[in-house]
């Protein structure tokens, strides 16, 4: 049947290479379609419970699209003239940055900053900075006044009075023009308009907000591409360096790369964009490609070394691999689909699209290439060059066979036993979620992270916020008993450990009571009656973020020192039991908004999925080895392995403090996929050897001569290409960069080393081990 | 700068129609909810404190009371049946001590506040109490907002209302002097006098008509009353002129205390402790968080504890050393 299909492919070479040429370039137009679409939505498992709660509040509480830029003198005093300049003139630039709302500019320097002092008669308010204000030691006494007065402290000016921050809102869509605010240029203009102007000896700048979030990940992912570039160019040399010919870099490349136009093309027709996460995918499919395209020439080089000509290596190899290749690119797809269960679009897109890609390679590498192959013109002094190189190697390989030796191969059965002890005890300490502090898509060490960081040591400000969002009654603030039920729980949950600090309506209500009172804080509480506590919180707006119109929703905002996992898991289980211990049918709290609210869900959604996942991969991995070797002991063989290096793959996240999360847990899976083509390939020729005739010692000496070779080779050139991204300026590419180097090795190794040592005892073995073949 | 004038009356009005309805609305709990035992009780709001011997109380909101039985080196909080916000305490000894605050409530402790007994309640008032004193285990007065005063005579256990001034003014801190005469300071300038165990009431002159919430009658150098705006003032003839001392602070002032025969600790709402010593010599000492301060105690060896906003603290101020007071 395979050479029926050999001969119905090579005698109609030309139709299908221009078949190939047509279809390449349909999907090279559609792929021209592709847009970047970094739907936030996308990272959001929506099928979660606590997503329902934030779709709906998302657009009533979730509007705090603050920017806040902080400026800090660096001799830690901000009364002095130069500073106060300064501060006015960033001000002033801050109305002129794109999307800001010019009513909601913040600063010492704006009207709407006030401070109230209780009177005899009442209150008394003016502006912190009064408009006869003279920068000499008096009207720098009477602004320190009125900021300890106003309610500002923290807020707009640091702790110890070392610096203070100008804040702004920003309009998503443009009134005037209906358009979307483009966060890029938001981010741009702060640079150059801000920093890079006031930036200087006596002055450091600060900014931080979503804005300033989604620049810099997209300066990011314009790097994203050059680290692809690097990535491909490494590979392409270290491909050169194995088949010492150009054609023979060229055309495996080549058809990795169609199979990479193929997957891109698809994208827009499937109604997909690309995403800086789903980035890793064409990568992927890139290596896959590659991999598989190596085995093809390899096999090609064995026949041509052996004495054929190309068109009956191509022709041979094509028949030799089609099976063992379709096999393994089949199990990658399957193991690829099994990520659907991760209920977050962008996983699931990950998924179509890496299963789409590697199903494509069955028709490039496997059909395309070769081909391509065949019509390659050989001479003779490639032939010599191959077989300088092989006497050189085989040795080498030589040496590598008598791991098939029952004591040598007990040594590393044995040591893979070890680790697999201490991976397991390892990898039992990983972690869900994000484990640092800062923005999880970029460094700690980023400008981002560590403005943010600065920002929250010198004001009160922080970053990280769960919001908890209480549903109750219409009218809910006047009553009395809904406030207290809010209260009660608001200082519930501000005791537990990990809590920096909680608003809440009935928080400020008390303060406006105290306030009602000549401020005396022996008046902050909640009054039992419905028009006194309606006059403390009449003057509270639904801009706080605290009520909506009609007061019957208020998110309690919990602000937490980090977002662990283990943190915000101690805070929502707090949330949950408060709620069934506590909630009635007039006062609900409800998970969840801000975000750690969504980190809370995503952690949930991930740490439910993660076993399930890779009991799917491995299914269907062992079926189709089950399948294809029909053979217990080659299914073993192929996936104790690949099973080892899963856990290890466990244990370097734990000891790397990458915690599984979105843009790890598919790494994993998709890694149990790249080995499993090590493992098939050189499984199958050791398979193939044997019911030769040979003694596995002798039939795994041939096979790395002629698989063992490429999946070595393809190991380390790929974990170099992707080793490269360690140095991306985007976290998560860096922790997969580390991921995939690291699975590309290690796998290699598993199928090299410790397989062919399984083998040694899984099978008998038929002659003695130490005769020299 | 513009003001703005808030009329505070209209809470009377509130207040009348109130009282006119039946009060039905809380009577149902009656059976007492207890504070709940907070891990942050230490940092919450809190309002008040007391020392005597070695044992120190402090009290604030959501019923937080918390007690010190080694000199304020370690505290716990206690159980208490309320939940609601206690604003003063008054300790008579080492054993017996009283506490008030919203809901009208009193508790009692004749353990020196490891347990508490709730011997009055009246959250329908909707007027909070906001000082209480003992002149001794039997005789005891408590007042508070609109002009809220009680007596008792049996050490607590019961209470009688009664009227000092018609104008319901809010009293806001009680003090005796070492001769039994009596002090209220009060709102909008206000201060009562009384000779007789508060039998008789009388008004005093005031030198300001905003609001006082501290008085303090000091044997040695007479009669000190702090209130709104950093307001400070000091008598030498039981009130009938005042002489105004510089708080140098805009901020209310809180609470009075007399440390030691030279010695006056003033604290304030920005962080102020301020140490009077005879004859009118101030010495400042903001406290860097500026967090407010409403109560000041030292405890048996001259160490000072103040509540406020930011919780309980331990302050050191310099010329105040510890271990030398009489």
């Amino acid at each position: 049947m395979i050479s029926g299909a050999g001969n119905l492919i090579f005698s109609h070479r030309v139709l299908i290479i221009c078949l190939f040429i047509l279809v390449t370039a349909a999907m090279a137009v559609s792929a021209l379609q592709l847009k970047v679409d970094a739907g936030f939505t996308k990272l959001l498992p929506l099928e979660h419970e606590y997503m329902e709660t934030f779709l709906r509040y998302r657009d009533s509480f979730g509007g705090a699209n603050r920017v806040l830029i902080a400026l800090v003198d660096r001799d830690g005093d901000i009364f002095n003239e130069a500073f106060f300049n300064n501060l006015r003139k960033v001000t002033d630039e801050v109305f002129f940055i794109p999307g800001v709302n010019r009513a909601r500019v913040y600063s010492l320097f704006t009207p709407n900053v006030r401070f109230t002092e209780v009177v005899e008669d009442g209150i008394a308010g003016g502006n912190v900075i009064p408009d006869d204000f003279r920068p000499d030691s008096e009207g720098f006494d009477r602004v320190r006044n009125n900021i300890l007065k106003s309610n500002y402290m923290g807020r707009l000016v640091a702790n110890d009075f070392s610096g203070a921050i100008v804040s702004a809102q920003l309009q998503e869509i443009n009134p005037n023009t209906g358009e979307k605010l483009d966060y890029r240029r938001v981010a741009e203009q702060l640079e150059e308009k801000i920093r890079d102007k006031y930036q200087g000896e006596d002055l450091a700048v600060h900014i931080i907000g979503f804005a300033k979030v989604i620049g810099d990940i997209s300066a990011g992912t314009k790097r994203v591409i050059m680290f692809f570039g690097i990535a491909f160019l490494i590979t392409a040399l270290m491909v050169y360096i194995y088949t010492q010919s150009a054609w023979l870099t060229v055309i495996p490349l080549f058809c990795s790369l169609v199979a990479v136009v193929w997957q891109l093309g698809l994208l827009p027709l499937l109604g997909y964009g690309i995403d800086p996460m789903s980035i890793l995918v064409p990568f992927l499919v890139f290596a896959i490609g590659v991999s598989h395209g190596l085995q093809m020439v390899s096999a090609c080089r064995s026949r041509i070394y052996l004495g054929a000509n190309a068109g009956e290596a191509a022709r041979g190899s094509f028949q030799q691999l089609l099976v063992p290749g379709g096999i393994a690119l089949i199990s990658d797809t399957i193991g690829f689909i099994t990520i659907l269960f991760i209920e977050i679009r962008i996983i699931q897109e990950m998924a179509i699209t890496a299963a789409l890609g590697v199903a494509v390679i069955i028709l490039t590498n496997l059909i395309l290439l070769p081909v391509l192959l065949s019509f390659i013109h050989v001479d003779e002094r490639y032939r010599n060059r191959l077989f300088r190189r092989a006497g050189r190697l085989r040795r080498f390989w030589i040496w590598l066979s008598y791991l098939t030796c029952r004591r040598k191969a007990l040594i590393c059965i044995l040591v893979a036993l070890a680790l697999l002890l201490a991976g397991a005890w390892k990898a039992g300490a990983v972690k869900i979620g994000d484990l640092h502090q800062g923005v999880p898509e970029l460094h700690q060490e980023s400008r981002y992270n560590i403005d943010s960081r600065v920002i929250s040591e010198r004001f009160s400000i922080g970053v990280d916020v769960i919001s908890v969002i209480t549903e109750t009654v219409k009218e809910g603030c006047i009553h009395y008993d809904v406030m207290k039920t809010i209260d009660d729980f608001h200082w519930h949950i501000r005791n537990i450990p990990g809590v920096q600090s909680v608003v809440s309506l009935p928080a400020v209500a008390k303060r406006i009571n105290a306030g009602w009172n000549e401020g005396h804080p022996k008046w902050q509480v909640l009054s039992r009656n419905e028009q006194v506590l309606a006059q403390s919180v009449a003057y509270v707006d639904t801009g706080s973020g605290l009520l909506n119109a009609d007061c019957s929703v208020m998110p309690v905002m919990v602000f937490t020192e980090d977002h662990r996992a283990s943190t915000i898991e101690r805070i929502v289980n707090a949330v949950k039991t408060y709620e069934s211990g506590h909630g009635n049918k007039r006062v609900t709290f409800k998970l969840a908004t801000g975000n750690v609210g969504v980190m809370a869900a995503t952690n949930e959604a991930v740490a439910d999925v993660q076993f399930t996942v890779l009991a799917y991969v491995f299914s269907a991995i062992i079926l189709l080895c089950l399948l294809n070797f029909r053979s217990v002991t080659g299914m073993l063989c192929v996936v104790l392995p690949l099973g080892l290096v899963s856990i290890l793959a466990y244990a370097l996240m734990s000891l790397l403090e990458i915690g599984l999360k979105v843009s790890t847990l598919p790494v994993v899976a998709l890694g149990v996929g790249i080995g499993v083509d090590y493992g098939i390939y050189i499984f199958n020729q050791l398979q193939w050897q044997m019911f030769q005739g040979k003694s596995l010692r002798q039939a795994y000496a041939l096979t790395l001569q002629m698989t063992g070779n490429a999946v070595l080779f393809t190991g380390i050139s790929l974990a170099i290409g992707v080793g490269t991204w360690i140095f991306s300026p985007l976290k998560f590419q860096a922790d997969m960069g580390i991921l995939l180097t690291f699975m590309f090795i290690v796998n290699m190794l598993g199928a090299i080393i410790l397989l062919p040592a399984l083998a040694a005892w899984l099978y008998r073995p038929n002659t003695n081990c130490e005769t020299t073949g | 700068m513009n003001k703005v004038t808030v009329q505070r009356r209209y809470f009377r009005l509130f207040l009348i129609i109130l009282l006119l309805q039946s009060g039905a609305l809380m009577r149902g709990s009656l059976a007492a909810d207890f504070s709940i035992m907070a891990p942050l009780a230490e940092h919450s709001l809190l309002l008040d404190i007391d020392a005597h011997d070695n044992r120190l109380i402090a009290v604030g909101e959501r019923g937080h009371v918390l007690v010190s039985d080694n000199d304020g080196r370690d505290w716990r909080q206690v159980r208490v049946p309320t939940r609601a916000t206690l604003t003063a305490i008054y300790m008579l000894d080492g054993r017996r001590a009283w506490a008030v605050g919203h809901d009208a409530v009193i508790l009692r402790s004749i353990d020196g506040g490891d347990s508490w007994q709730r011997v009055f309640h009246e959250p329908d008032q909707e007027r909070p109490l906001l000082d209480v004193w003992f002149a001794d285990e039997h005789h005891g007065l408590a007042v508070g907002a609109y002009g809220y005063y009680l007596e008792s005579s049996d050490g607590g256990r019961t209470w009688r209302e009664r009227t000092i001034d018609e104008e319901d003014y809010h009293l806001n801190q009680l003090t005796a002097d070492a001769d039994g005469r009596l002090f209220i300071a009060g709102e909008a300038g206000h201060v009562y006098f009384s000779d007789d165990d508060g039998e008789h009431w009388e008004s005093l002159p005031a030198p300001y008509r905003g609001s006082f919430f501290s008085i303090l009658a000091d044997d040695r150098h007479g009669l000190f009353i702090a209130g709104l705006r950093g307001h400070l003032y000091r008598s030498e003839d039981s009130g009938k002129s005042w002489t105004p001392l510089p708080a140098r602070t805009s901020a209310m002032i809180t609470d009075l205390l007399e440390y030691d025969r030279e010695t006056t600790v003033i604290v304030g709402l920005d962080g102020a402790v301020i140490v009077h010593s005879f004859p009118d010599q101030l010495n400042y000492h903001f406290q860097p968080n500026r967090k407010g301060i409403t109560a000041v105690a030292a405890n048996s060896s001259g160490e000072l504890f103040v509540v406020g906003e930011g919780g309980l603290a331990r302050i050191h101020i310099p010329e105040l050393t510890p271990g030398d007071r009489p």
